[in-house]
């Protein structure tokens, strides 16, 4: 595993899963897990297997919900997509992420 | 990211649900991951790998399949669920494994978690179940030391506030019920109008009764219980609006009680309207039969009602046409009717709940020494656990988990036995016991079983579980096996335990004992008549035949003088009530030399009627004057007979002889004693414990049977050396060739009738002895177990004292001493408990002190012996060791 790649922080994976349905429409598992390791441009190292209990996870609390589906290349795989509750989510999440991201990049700037 | 609460239980929810479908979620997942790596694979292919080197990447970018599925199964089911139902695996393998252990500690539980199970059947179905009727809290009793006559039931209608509705009910009366020529007797009563309004039911068919039933020339009807309707009538409609003659007068069935209702009294089969004669100033006021019922209105309390009722009473005391002493009903009590109803029978319970509570206790220590001992063997398991990184809680939960099963498994049990027992404790408790007919396994009772033996589980187990959590890890795994003594084994909380368990049953026992005491004084006392050999029986004409004058008299004269020189009867008498049967009626009297004004209560002795024969034949002796003779009955002698405690009690210092006594009912005006009115005292006898055999001697009045006095319903006493099955159908024979149509009941000794006026006692004292019995089983295999175990546990020690020169004497009494020694201190702490807790039973017992020194004394022998017997066989096994033996195996 090369220095360049990071590990998914806790918490910051539903986000992505989120944020990847809101930007995508209804996915299936792979395709989540691969659209997030593109946008990603291969710097986090995502055992794609963790997407799922991580999908369960929303699932539970309302926030996507799962169907089963026919691929384009006709196989059938389960489709999940945003509920309303999980497009408020997005909002309140994003901003409490840029806030973070703030507060980390006053932090991290070059004292003077 | 943060949940909301909201989002909580609606992860909850579905983790619920995702745990229930565990194995078609399974599957779910595994098409989904399948799926997953199709896509990923044909993606690879695409990019130009071959077909094994694609499915490989695919899996490599995948991650652990395995952990995934975990992680996914841990995020949808319940951990803590899995975890116990795992344990519960575990447990139900562990019990397998040790089949012995298993049962014995699940029959003991489940003797304890079925004794109590049985017992709370009864609070529940007596104490705590409503009454079959609305709103049932709100119904109360009036009650006094006497009984009220409707005229002040209705003054109390029209002035009190408290009651939504006001009703009242009378004795409980057998009746002659006529159909087709054919008698029987039935209990009844008569009531006011309202009465079952106010019980808030409703017909099952016809009709209650009316406001005009209530008026004298319309209260010809009658309302028939559903029991009676059923098993007389065969439960048929159109017996609505037919007749029925009840003691000789025709009334109307209007209508039928609905199913369960068995009030006023258990065996009430018909109510009959109490009514009023339209114009008659005084008829309200006659007749002191009855007892009130009220509904109260929202919100007031039984207290309140009495204070309001007590605020009226002398207003309305004022009503009546005459003066009425002030203390007359100033006693009255407004009661909730379920505790009214249940009586005298909730601290009986009480007592009985409290004995099984302590021999589940005890149950429970015997269980938890069982335990221990297994623990100790478990030891090395435990340790390993624990090296294995089992953190402490998880091994207590597991093995309460294991102690819990067992509760459980014991409970079930119980439920078990107490369905089975709960016939014959039935049949143990007397008859007259309130609500005995609806005693039944209701949800309560399962859902205390489960809780009993749930708690149970987690009492007995938490011992052994807490010492086993902490078990000194590395001594245990690096100590190979035994050593000299079993060390990590630390007999103490065995020995307390133990030691818990013969305290507590000495606590059960000396309660047993202490009322066993009781009824052995209560056996003894002489009642002051012969019961022996004398079989009674209830006559009873209509209640209407004597409106003929002199009918009666001379019915009952003759049939106790055929009755008399029948074969096998020696002599025959006759009685208006029999003594300790319950039924006393009262004498209410002015005495010659004992003025009172109109407003204070006249006395009150137990009146009997009675034939001259009656004397001779229950053994009451004379002891000044004369008895009464057959001239008596005329009633121009004037003749009456009194106890001697009553003629000391009125005239200590004179002669009771020739002094006059008047019954207040033949008082022009009351409290105007007018001696050449009165009765003349002929004679005064030996006194008898008429009422009950716990009560002392009272004052009784014999009257002669003269015109009169003559009543439709007698007792006839008949001694006889046959038993009471070959005096009654001669008996009957002789009643029907004077009266065909008067029925024959309650043919019964009169030893039968003195033992039933025991009963409640005795049954009380059985159960109570029965559940002492147990307890003192339970702890003395509780006892023989510890000693067993220690002697197992020290057989090498053992055999080394003996290989250098012990005796086996001495080892016997090494063994003896363990035992006794626990069984001295289990009896002091025991002792001393059941000193502090003795001054509540006092109520219970009779001529006992609390503090019996018979029974303080042989509570303790009685343990000592036990302990003698519980180490017995040990004892013996530990002295015939032999020492080679015990040395070489290890």
């Amino acid at each position: 595993m090369g220095d360049s790649k990071s590990d998914v922080l806790q918490g910051t994976l539903d986000l992505m899963v989120l944020k990847t349905l809101e930007a995508m429409g209804p996915l299936h598992g792979y395709g989540i897990a691969r659209r997030i390791e593109q946008v990603s441009g291969d710097t986090l190292t995502l055992n794609q297997g963790t997407i799922y209990p991580a999908l369960l996870r929303l699932e539970q609390r309302g926030w996507v919900k799962a169907e089963w589906g026919m691929s384009e290349s006709n196989r059938r795989a389960k489709y999940y997509s945003l509920t309303r509750p999980g497009r408020k989510q997005i909002e309140s999440e994003t901003e409490n992420w840029e806030r973070i991201a703030a507060t980390m990049a006053r932090f991290l700037a070059p004292s003077n | 990211m943060k949940e909301r609460s909201s989002e909580r239980i609606r992860t909850a929810i579905s983790r619920l649900f995702g745990h229930a479908r565990g194995a078609s979620l399974d599957r779910d997942l595994d098409e989904e991951l399948r799926s997953h790596l199709a896509f990923a694979t044909e993606e690879n292919l695409r990019r130009g790998m071959s077909q094994r080197e694609a499915r490989m990447a695919a899996l490599r970018s995948f991650g652990n399949l395995t952990q995934t599925r975990e992680h996914y199964r841990q995020q949808r089911g319940m951990p803590m669920l899995e975890q116990i139902l795992a344990d519960l695996r575990f447990g139900f393998r562990q019990l397998r494994r040790s089949p012995g252990f298993a049962i014995t500690a699940i029959l003991t539980l489940a003797l304890g978690v079925g004794a109590n199970t049985a017992i709370f059947t009864l609070i529940d179905s007596i104490l705590l179940r409503p009454l079959p009727f609305p709103q049932q809290d709100r119904l109360v009793t009036l009650s006094a030391d006497g009984f009220f006559p409707k005229g002040w039931i209705r003054a109390l209608q029209q002035n009190s506030r408290s009651f939504e509705s006001l009703a009242a009910y009378g004795l409980n009366a057998e009746s002659n019920i006529t159909q087709n020529g054919n008698s029987e007797r039935v209990f009844g009563t008569q009531v006011t109008v309202n009465f079952l309004d106010t019980l808030g039911i409703h017909p099952e068919i016809g009709a209650f009764f009316s406001k005009e039933n209530a008026i004298k020339g319309q209260d010809n009807v009658v309302i028939l219980s559903h029991g009676y309707w059923q098993t007389r009538f065969a439960a048929s409609p159109s017996i609505v609006g037919q007749t029925l003659r009840v003691d000789g007068i025709s009334r109307r069935i209007i209508g039928i009680m609905p199913e369960g209702v068995q009030f006023p009294y258990n065996d009430t089969h018909f109510v009959v309207p109490a009514a009023f004669k339209g114009g008659d100033a005084t008829d309200p006021w006659l007749g002191y039969d009855l007892r009130g019922l009220g509904r109260l209105r929202d919100g007031v309390t039984p207290a309140a009602a009495r204070a309001e009722l007590l605020r009226l009473h002398p207003t309305l005391l004022t009503l009546f046409p005459w003066r009425m002493p002030d203390i007359w009903a100033s006693d009255t009590e407004v009661t909730p009717l379920l505790d009214s109803v249940v009586g005298d029978t909730r601290p009986k319970l009480l007592l009985l709940f409290a004995a099984v509570g302590l021999v589940l206790l005890i149950a429970c220590a015997n269980v938890a020494n069982l335990m221990l001992a297994k623990a100790a063997s478990r030891e090395r398991e435990m340790a390993i656990r624990g090296a294995l990184g089992a953190s402490g809680s998880r091994i207590v939960s597991q093995l309460l988990v294991e102690s819990v099963l067992i509760g459980i498994c014991a409970g079930a049990a119980g439920l078990g036995l107490a369905f089975l027992s709960l016939r014959g404790l039935i049949i143990a408790l007397p008859a007259d016991t309130p609500r005995l007919a609806g005693v039944g396994l209701h949800w309560h009772v399962f859902l205390f079983a489960g809780i009993a033996s749930v708690l149970t589980g987690v009492l007995f187990g938490l011992v052994p579980a807490l010492r086993m959590a902490s078990p000194h890890l590395q001594q245990t795994l690096r100590s190979g096996s035994l050593s000299v003594i079993g060390k990590g084994v630390n007999f103490r909380v065995s020995r307390a335990l133990v030691v818990g368990q013969i305290a507590l049953s000495v606590v059960v026992i000396t309660v047993a004992g202490l009322l066993l005491h009781s009824l052995y004084g209560l056996s003894h006392v002489n009642p002051g008549f012969n019961t022996g050999h004398i079989v009674t029986a209830e006559v009873s004409l209509d209640s209407t035949a004597c409106k003929q004058a002199g009918h009666c008299q001379n019915f009952f004269q003759d049939l106790v003088r055929t009755t008399g020189n029948l074969s096998g009867i020696q002599s025959s008498a006759l009685a208006s009530t029999l003594p300790m049967a319950g039924d006393e009626n009262f004498y209410t009297y002015d005495a010659e030399g004992h003025p009172r004004e109109s407003r204070e209560g006249a006395k009150i002795a137990a009146g009997r009627t009675v034939s001259s024969s009656y004397f001779a034949l229950i053994g009451v002796r004379l002891i000044r004057g004369r008895l009464l003779n057959e001239s008596d009955q005329t009633g121009v002698s004037r003749a009456i007979v009194i106890s001697q405690h009553m003629a000391h009690a009125l005239w200590p210092k004179d002669d009771a002889i020739g002094k006059h006594l008047e019954s207040v009912e033949d008082e022009p005006t009351p409290a105007l004693f007018d001696a050449k009115k009165g009765s003349i005292v002929v004679g005064v006898v030996s006194d008898t414990h008429h009422d009950n055999l716990k009560s002392g001697f009272g004052d009784e009045v014999y009257l002669p049977l003269t015109p009169a006095r003559e009543q439709s319903s007698m007792t006839i006493l008949l001694r006889s050396q046959l038993p009471a099955s070959q005096v009654a159908p001669t008996l009957r024979r002789a009643v029907a060739a004077l009266d065909p149509s008067a029925p024959v009941t309650r043919v019964r000794t009169l030893d039968e009738v003195v033992a039933s006026s025991v009963s409640s006692t005795r049954a009380l004292t059985l159960l109570l002895l029965g559940f002492g019995a147990l307890a003192v089983a339970v702890g003395a295999v509780g006892v023989y177990s510890l000693i067993a175990y220690i002697v197992n546990w020290r057989t090498r020690e053992i055999g080394i004292r003996l290989a250098l020169g012990a005796s086996r004497w001495g080892i016997l009494a090494l063994i003896f001493r363990q035992s006794l020694l626990l069984s001295v201190a289990g009896s002091f702490i025991g002792l001393t408990a059941a000193l502090a807790s003795a001054r509540l039973l006092r109520s219970f017992l009779f001529e006992v002190h609390p503090l019996d020194p018979v029974t303080f004394c042989a509570v303790p022998l009685l343990m000592l012996l036990l302990a003698v017997l519980a180490a017995w066989i040990p004892a013996r096994r530990a002295a015939s060791i032999d020492p080679m033996q015990a040395l070489r195996s290890e």
